[in-house]
């Protein structure tokens, strides 16, 4: 009785975390059995009947299923899955932001009908504040920003590449294609700024205070 | 829940590096230095206590290593990491901070005015 009330308690709990690798899941399995043992002899030392001890440690374990998930949401896997899903996100944000500022700048100043956003100023401007707000609340929830400046450089050699090879380089005024340029970095590094505002990690006492 | 248990639940990680700070201990006497620690006004149920270890060694806060016995199978014993150590100061100074927070507001404040 002891044994398989034990036994069928931690089998409930390894169900939920089949998506860790099998040494994981055998780990926290035996570390489990133990401070259950640990507990439940505790307990039968004071008095207690075998039944109730047990029962009485599972108890202070809590639910197996709500174990198991808690125990997965912690683990590396699940940090890991988030590390990558916020790389992911965070750069198609970087990404389509940037190419939005391209289009837009350019548009605006060499008046090109290349997107149809560039040519009305009202919504271009609520284009890029609704950019910059998805930004921010992606921002807080990932804050993870480690490729933007590699993706930024990568991005200005692509645009410079492709601006050679359709022409544009010859076909425009020096003053426009500067122009052009410095406003296309202006508006990268004012995203750069903006992106490290909204994704810093909000401080005073979120550590500390209490959850509920 | 209890308002001692959501202040614990939000605080657990804290008290776990604070115990593991003195030196390494397996889950099951982590618990129980919390409790004597706090002469059992902190009961930490074991459904918060590992979920809260896992976080803590995914942050690298926190490394455990298996320890074999004389006699007995071999234990998981936890230790503190050196970020773990700089983590705990700041927790340990923000906690400091908010209980001085909390501890004006109830109060009134220093500067509050004297009720007419």
């Amino acid at each position: 009785m002891h044994h398989s009330r034990l036994e069928g308690y931690l089998d409930a709990v390894e169900q939920q975390l089949t998506r860790l690798p099998g040494w994981e899941r055998e780990a926290w399995r035996e570390e489990a059995r133990q401070h259950l043992t640990a507990l439940t002899e505790a307990r039968e030392e004071l008095g207690w009947s075998s039944e109730e001890a047990v029962e009485a440690s599972l108890r202070q374990f809590g639910e197996p299923e709500r174990l198991g998930q808690e125990l997965l949401a912690c683990s590396s896997v699940a940090l890991q899955e988030r590390q990558i899903s916020g790389y992911v996100g965070w750069s198609l944000h970087v990404l389509s932001w940037n190419v939005a500022v391209t289009l837009i700048t350019m548009n605006a100043l060499l008046a090109l009908p290349t997107l149809e956003l560039g040519t009305s100023a009202p919504t271009a401007v609520l284009f890029l504040l609704g950019h910059a707000a998805g930004g921010a609340v992606l921002g807080r929830k990932v804050r993870n920003r480690r490729f933007q400046g590699v993706m930024n450089v990568a991005y200005l050699l692509l645009l410079g590449a492709g601006m050679m090879l359709t022409g544009l380089v010859d076909a425009w005024p020096a003053t426009t294609f500067l122009g052009a340029w410095g406003m296309v970095l202006a508006g990268l590094a004012l995203s750069g700024a903006a992106a490290s505002w909204t994704g810093r990690p909000a401080e005073r006492h979120e550590s500390v205070a209490p959850s509920g | 829940m209890k308002p001692m248990g959501e202040l614990l639940k939000g605080n657990t990680p804290t008290l776990i590096l604070a115990v593991l700070a003195e030196g390494p201990r397996h889950g099951y006497a982590i618990a129980r230095e919390i409790e004597r620690r706090s002469q059992d006004a902190l009961t930490l149920g074991e459904g918060s206590l590992y979920p809260a270890l896992r976080a803590l060694e995914a942050e690298g806060l926190v490394s455990s290593t298996w320890e074999v016995q004389a006699s007995g199978p071999s234990r998981r014993v936890y230790a503190v990491s050196e970020s773990g150590r700089a983590e705990l100061a700041k927790r340990t100074r923000s906690w400091r901070s908010f209980v001085r927070a909390v501890e004006e507001v109830l109060t009134g404040g220093e500067d509050a005015p004297q009720p007419a």
